[in-house]
């Protein structure tokens, strides 16, 4: 067997759950998750003798997951909508825990691609507004105005439960922090 | 801190690991077909050691598979018939009979093609790649089993070919045939050997002017996923297909959009069906192929003036009297101008396939500075700028100024955000890979003027000193009409 395909086993049987669990945030859906996924094996490991091993290949898959996630939905011919619903049509006070992060999610979905990622990352990898940038490739302050806008809208949609548009664009980590745990970090 | 956005955002992350647990994991649907893809694209690597029919296929496969992204683009076929009769006849019954076939032999009957590789190489017995061969054609039998019994073609005005079609079991005994690996092609001069610069294949489609690659074989491609079904006597087998406009920009398809558009030229339909064996694949595949003369309906929309005068260009051709140029013959629906806005105020980027052009009369726009530096590990940057040496004003777009850079064979390509870098976008028949953005900026530079911009890409070592281009979209006067695209390249050389 070669040396990728070794390093793709290894990653999967390590890995797997964690990064189809990314995936799967952005998505929202098993398919479009699953297809993600196979998206951003293919493009980690088809570059010359693909990564070195399990760690390299997590970063780069998960890397490859924001950006073919970003990219897939350009391509669509049915893409996401901007969520242009107000805050009144959404449960005002949630009386369970469960139906307010079901809300949340739904929310997160329906937001753009970029904005989407950018919340995910800020968000689920914790990730401050420089990193978000650097793994992406775009520029600091265009982050910054991926979240406001996300923000707003979730707000906007939402009501306010927590969200704090300062520590949206101020928060988190400046660095990309890759655990054996996978997809949090 | 959003406690309930965090939670919500853990909870998904966990129910996908909790859906991933209970499938026991994803090899079949996500890391098998990966796996596949990835080698697929190793050996593609590889094809340049292979002979020219076979780099030729890896060119047409590329396109489509690595640029496009496209799988799978024959509409599924729809059957009145059961799935498998284990009595309807099989491989292993029509092949004992066959006899050669040749290009001019005078013959009539069920013709086929008939395959000969080692099972590991057998797409159909686990081989994890599709495969185009060029294989030794025969008789079947001395009547026709299977007959395309409608095959409608029609034109779209921006050059985008429908075919619908109808095969039939006109024969008097049941056949087992391989639904799913159909493909169709669209012939131009189907009783002539094929001309010597080869075809144009995408998944399951193919146009040339022949499928004969020699007076004794034929070209048959071997991709899709198997689905056995069997046709009784009488049954039908219906499907359609739609070929894209760019297509119409490679190996084996010249003159043939207008041929059809002003009907000088009625091409012919055939169908490739393979007839699988009893048990398993092994070392022999057969096809059946049944064709039929399309008569073509609608025309092509007339092009604009700017399109007219247009020469054609090679790869690596310089010239100190024309300017560098692509037409993208894209049509409106795959073109990025044309297609709906998603909202995020981010630009959309495609990278069709384009005919490389001079347009006669000198330079028109000429790179006064270029340089490529690395921001860290991850981000690069590409700075430019460009003079109008024209002596007129050019009309430009300032909005879609996409970069190419060239790495030769090296397997991948990464396009993003206007950027693409990695294989050589160029194809061996004249035409390349260009960028089109669903932006458009018109702007009137000024003799003399200076236009320039920067993009961001993933940071790797060999563009340092790799050749590339931009790509600047050009502003008609019948911009409305997102048929076609004439876009500026602009070429650089970094290298020493």
């Amino acid at each position: 067997m070669s040396r990728w395909s070794e390093t793709l086993d290894a990653l999967m049987r390590e890995r797997g759950r964690a990064l189809y669990g990314y995936a799967f945030v952005l998505t929202g859906n098993p398919a479009d998750a699953d297809d993600l996924l196979q998206d951003a094996l293919v493009r980690a490991f088809k570059r010359g003798r693909g990564p070195e091993n399990v760690d390299a290949a997590h970063a780069y898959v998960k890397r490859a997951i924001q950006t073919t996630f970003i990219d897939t939905h350009r391509r669509a011919s049915v893409r996401p909508r901007r969520d242009h619903r107000d805050a009144d049509r959404v449960i005002d006070d949630p009386s369970g825990a469960s139906a307010t992060r079901d809300a949340v999610h739904e929310a997160v979905l329906s937001l753009p691609p970029r904005e989407r990622t950018c919340v995910v990352m800020r968000y689920f990898d914790g990730l401050a507004s420089p990193a978000i940038a650097e793994e992406l490739g775009i520029s600091a302050g265009t982050v910054r105005g991926y979240l406001a806008s996300a923000v707003e809208t979730l707000r906007r949609t939402h009501g306010d439960f927590g969200l704090d548009p300062t520590d949206a664009l101020e928060g988190g980590d400046e660095h990309v922090v890759i655990t054996s745990k996978g997809g949090a970090r | 801190m959003s406690n309930e956005l965090m939670d919500s955002l853990a909870r998904q992350a966990e129910a996908g690991g909790t859906l991933y647990d209970a499938r026991g994991g994803v090899d079949d649907a996500v890391v098998a077909p990966a796996r596949r893809r990835v080698r697929r694209a190793h050996t593609l690597r590889a094809a340049g050691t292979l002979g020219v029919t076979a780099l030729v296929l890896a060119g047409g496969l590329t396109a489509v598979l690595e640029w496009q992204g496209d799988r799978g683009t024959v509409a599924p076929a729809v059957t009145d018939v059961p799935k498998v009769d284990p009595d309807a006849l099989t491989a292993d019954d029509l092949r004992p009979d066959s006899t050669a076939r040749t290009l001019d032999d005078g013959r009539t009957g069920q013709t086929g093609i008939l395959c000969s590789m080692p099972v590991k190489d057998n797409p159909y017995a686990g081989a994890d790649f599709s495969r185009a061969d060029s294989c030794p054609a025969v008789w079947v039998a001395d009547l026709p089993l299977l007959e395309v019994t409608r095959a409608d073609v029609t034109l779209d005005g921006d050059g985008t070919v429908h075919i619908a079609w109808v095969l039939a079991n006109t024969s008097d005994s049941a056949i087992t045939v391989d639904e799913g690996t159909l493909s169709i092609a669209l012939l131009s001069d189907p009783d002539a050997a094929m001309t010597a610069e080869g075809y144009t294949s995408g998944d399951r489609q193919l146009i040339a002017t022949s499928l004969w690659s020699s007076e004794e074989d034929r070209v048959v491609q071997m991709e899709g996923d198997s689905s056995r079904v069997t046709l009784r006597s009488g049954d039908t087998i219906e499907g359609a297909a739609t070929l894209d406009p760019q297509m119409f920009s490679g190996l084996g398809t010249g003159g043939l959009l207008d041929g059809m558009s002003d009907g000088t030229i009625e091409p012919t339909v055939t169908l490739q069906v393979r007839v699988p064996p009893a048990g398993d694949a092994g070392t022999r595949e057969l096809f059946l192929e049944a064709s039929a003369v399309a008569t073509t309906t609608g025309t092509m929309d007339p092009a604009s003036a700017s399109f007219e005068g247009l020469e054609p260009r090679v790869e690596g051709e310089t010239r100190d009297d024309a300017q560098e140029a692509v037409v993208c013959h894209v049509g409106e629906a795959d073109n990025p101008r044309f297609q709906p806005d998603d909202g995020d105020g981010v630009a959309n980027w495609s990278t069709p396939t384009c005919e490389a052009v001079w347009i006669p009369g000198g330079k028109q726009l000429e790179l006064s500075d270029v340089s490529i530096s690395e921001i860290d590990k991850f981000s690069s940057v590409i700075d430019w700028s460009a003079t109008n040496v024209s002596g007129r004003t050019l009309d430009l777009d300032n909005a879609s100024m996409g970069v190419s850079i060239n790495l030769g064979d090296v397997g991948y390509i990464m396009n993003s955000g206007g950027t693409s870098v990695g294989w050589n976008p160029w194809n061996s028949d004249g035409t390349r890979h260009a960028l089109l953005s669903s932006e458009s900026d018109p702007i009137a530079l000024a003799p003399g003027a200076e236009l320039s911009d920067e993009k961001m890409f993933e940071t790797d070592p060999k563009t340092l000193d790799a050749p590339g281009s931009i790509l600047i979209r050009v502003v008609r006067e019948d911009d409305q009409d997102g048929t076609r695209e004439l876009l500026l390249e602009l070429p650089w050389s970094l290298k020493g």
